[in-house]
């Protein structure tokens, strides 16, 4: 490893670079890399985008901001970055993107001077980012477009189910936690029958067991169908994360 | 600290997918090797089925992030573990605020669950912390804020072997079958564990099971 870094050529090795992450551990993993690859390189870590003064961007070659926390605020962040991104026009943006968030960054983010990377980024090819910016002007990389390219919605998402007004009150009922013996005395009915009209609704989703039926209950598209969406609210606890549908590309 | 017995080796695999982490957590590690005049060696754990065998009593670094099919991997490795990793420890770094995730990982056999936003120091302090013997899981400040209920019990072996059947749609006459005890053995193993984690119905079994996985 010490054999290929010696080869490499860096650009501009006196970069001043401002990391931008809520996880301690990466902002102290950039700073190693960087000090490996040139000593005269300099790195500030912030947590927030949002603590970000324009004064401190004074002789700052690079900002690299991840995102991959910040889901829930990113059009607030989106503003934010814009009105940096014209108030210094010098600068390089990396922005390290979790798969959720790639086509709003390719809409709004990918301008002039901005590279879109993933968070699992090999360390090789963020350091030919950081050092090698004046470069290429805007950036894509790879590996994101490959987690891109997996996170696609599954295929029963787009098709219309079809169940029956019986086949969603049971299912509405398993959902809030009723047993079938349960069901069958609210709704005065065999439990022979509830259990066939479960069967039924399973045989619909083209699901083959409870947890898949029960996946399917708490899924986002299951709670749009069922109505379920005002017991969501009770049920999770604030703080609890939003459940994210996409993929993830692991290495 | 000096209840640490300067060990000849300690072998300390790290399995996160964010290389720019990994190196952090990597550089983190060699410094308390250098403080603590301890032998520490890392290297990179492959996720299953690509796992080889670690050293006994090696310390694995396991991350945990918000995304579904990594959740599921890493479950399939922590619920698979007296196979693959025999005699390790497992230390935990999430990102996920799942309560209910949390809450689970707690009750099996993990050192210490550490949230990633936790610093430095914190970090340093619970690594260190987990190379002694211990029986208790630590938690980090965040995580403790983020379980609000009580920590349930620890699962045992079996308990968390019959858990992973049913969490992947077996009923439990299939995994008696499977494992060749009686259905009430089963029973008995699920309502245990059931009533460890403080679940009182199938529907928030089955919700464990949709978080653990990522459905």
């Amino acid at each position: 490893m010490k054999g290929i870094h010696s080869l490499k050529f860096l650009r501009n090795p006196a970069c001043h670079v401002i990391v931008i992450s809520r996880i301690p551990l990466l902002c102290e993993g950039l700073r190693v890399m960087i000090s490996q690859e040139s000593a005269d390189a300099s790195l500030m870590s912030l947590s927030s985008l949002l603590d970000l003064r324009k004064s401190q961007l004074e002789g700052i070659n690079v900002v690299v901001a991840d995102l991959s926390e910040s889901t829930s605020n990113i059009h607030e962040l989106l503003n934010t970055i814009t009105e940096l991104q014209h108030h210094s026009r010098h600068l390089y943006w990396i922005f390290l993107l979790p798969p959720s968030l790639i086509d709003i960054a390719v809409e709004r983010m990918f301008t002039l001077r901005t590279s879109l990377m993933s968070i699992c980024e090999p360390v090789e090819n963020l350091v030919e980012q950081i050092f090698n910016c004046e470069e290429r002007y805007s950036y894509i990389s790879p590996a994101l477009l490959q987690e891109k390219s997996r996170f696609q919605p599954s295929g029963n998402e787009t098709c219309e189910t079809h169940l029956t007004f019986s086949e969603r009150s049971v299912l509405r009922l398993l959902g809030k936690g009723w047993r079938i013996n349960q069901i069958a005395t609210l709704l005065k009915k065999s439990n022979k029958t509830i259990s066939a009209q479960k069967k039924s609704a399973m045989r619909r989703l083209a699901v083959d067991n409870d947890v898949a039926l029960f996946a399917w209950i708490v899924s986002d598209r299951g709670m749009r169908e069922l109505n379920l969406l005002s017991l969501r609210s009770e049920l999770e606890k604030p703080g609890a994360n939003v459940q994210v549908t996409d993929l993830h590309d692991y290495h | 600290m000096n209840i640490l017995e300067p060990k000849s080796n300690i072998h300390v695999a790290i399995n996160i997918p964010c290389a720019i982490v990994a190196l952090g957590v990597q550089h983190c590690i060699s410094e308390i090797a250098e403080r603590e005049s301890l032998c520490l060696t890392v290297s990179h754990l492959e996720p299953p089925p690509l796992v080889t065998a670690l050293p006994p009593g090696s310390i694995v670094i396991l991350d945990i992030s918000d995304y579904p099919a990594q959740v599921a991997e890493a479950m399939t490795l922590l619920h698979a573990r007296q196979f693959m990793l025999p005699e390790t420890s497992v230390i935990i770094l999430t990102s996920n605020k799942n309560p209910r995730l949390l809450s689970y990982l707690s009750a099996l056999d993990i050192r210490a669950i550490i949230s990633c936003h936790e610093s430095i120091t914190i970090f340093r302090n619970l690594f260190i912390r987990s190379m002694v013997q211990g029986e208790e899981t630590d938690l980090s400040p965040l995580i403790k804020m983020m379980i609000k209920e009580e920590l349930p019990k620890k699962l045992t072996v079996r308990e968390i072997q019959v858990l992973d059947k049913l969490f992947h749609g077996k009923s439990v006459s299939v995994i008696a079958e499977e494992l060749g005890r009686d259905i009430r053995t089963i029973s008995t193993h699920k309502r245990r564990a059931m009533e460890k984690l403080n679940l009182k119905n199938e529907r928030d079994l089955h919700q464990l099971g949709c978080d653990l996985s990522g459905q």
